[in-house]
């Protein structure tokens, strides 16, 4: 199988270049991350993020043939060879497939991923109904890998001003949260042209979530929140 | 400088859209069902009040509807502040004259017939 791998060393390259590797006799049902793991024995210098090589942490968030996707959790077999790797577009490089990731946690922040609330704390848990936590399910499983806004052209566009999907999911799931009390200032803190209407639907997010998570609903959830407070 | 909220833009595009789509329907079922079109059958269908009404809401729709579309592509792709400006401004300038255009053509079936 043959590989064609990103490659940028700031510290020795002024132009990154593509660099051919080849592995011979693969077994297919490998995963991605297994193959370049077995690259780097060959060739130490070669640059990648990883960590729980099982689609948990979202370290190796990778662009595979054109799509971005978790190396780990890629099956070689879904692949067609030869097999070319970049790093995530739209983010600066730091190294081969290794991305400045700084911007989208900004933007993470930004949205204040946590529980706002001014009661003291009771005795026991803040208890939901089954139904109340119902409404976090698709919004709570993401890894943050940075897959989706990587894929999106607004955040590509404008990552200083659009949120970027990772984020407005994030926003979604405290917006939906009953123990949450920040409701009003969240979705006001969202009714700007760029922070969330900057999205035009296009789905990258959706075709590219490693977690099959739907930030475009998530963001159309958002956009319904806001004009039920203004009604 | 956009105008309108976010939300404000997002759900005027989808209201304008709405009744875009209504007024080309209606209009489209009169021009079909209708006796062949010359210019006095033409001015004769422009100067009853109801279709006058709605197509000067359908020129208001129209221009709001063009505007925060033109708007988005703005919004996505210029940066520096003056040429966003400057573009912005040609848009508005050129929108609001094809809006009055539009309506005096719709006054002046008045005055003629």
């Amino acid at each position: 199988m043959k590989f064609n791998i990103f490659r940028f060393n700031p510290e020795t390259d002024t132009k990154p270049y593509i660099q051919s590797y080849e592995l011979p006799g693969v077994n297919p049902e490998m995963m991605l991350l297994d193959a370049i793991l077995t690259l780097k024995k060959k060739d130490p210098t070669l640059g990648f993020r990883k960590s729980c090589r099982e689609g948990v942490c979202g370290s190796d968030g990778m662009n595979v043939n054109g799509v971005n996707r978790l190396a780990c959790v890629t099956r070689l077999s879904e692949l067609s060879d030869p097999i070319e790797l970049r790093p995530l577009p739209g983010l600066p490089v730091i190294r081969d497939l290794i991305i400045d990731m700084e911007q989208f946690y900004k933007q993470y922040r930004a949205v204040k991923p946590y529980l706002i609330g001014s009661e003291p704390e009771p005795e026991v848990e803040r208890l939901q109904t089954p139904k109340q936590r119902e409404l976090l399910d698709g919004l709570y499983e993401c890894i943050l890998c940075g897959c989706c806004s990587t894929a999106c052209p607004s955040f590509w566009w404008n990552p200083d001003k659009f949120l970027g999907p990772a984020a407005l999911l994030q926003a979604s799931r405290f917006i939906e949260d009953s123990r949450d009390e920040a409701t009003v200032e969240r979705l006001e803190q969202l009714d700007d042209a760029y922070k969330l209407y900057r999205c035009h639907t296009i789905m990258n997010c959706v075709q590219v979530c490693p977690k099959e998570l739907n930030p475009t609903k998530a963001i159309g959830r958002i956009k319904e929140r806001m004009v039920q407070k203004k009604l | 400088m956009s105008g309108f909220s976010g939300m404000q833009a997002w759900l005027l595009q989808r209201f304008s859209a709405i009744y875009i789509v209504l007024f080309a329907i209606i209009l489209t079922m009169i021009l079909w069902g209708g006796e062949e079109l010359s210019y006095p059958t033409w001015v004769a269908l422009f100067a009853q009040p109801w279709l006058q009404v709605m197509s000067s809401l359908f020129v208001v729709a129209l221009l709001f509807h063009a505007w925060i579309g033109l708007r988005d592509v703005i919004l996505d792709y210029i940066k520096p502040v003056g040429i966003k400006m400057l573009v912005m401004s040609a848009i508005v300038f050129m929108l609001l004259a094809s809006g009055f255009w539009l309506l005096r053509a719709l006054l002046l079936v008045e005055v003629i017939s």
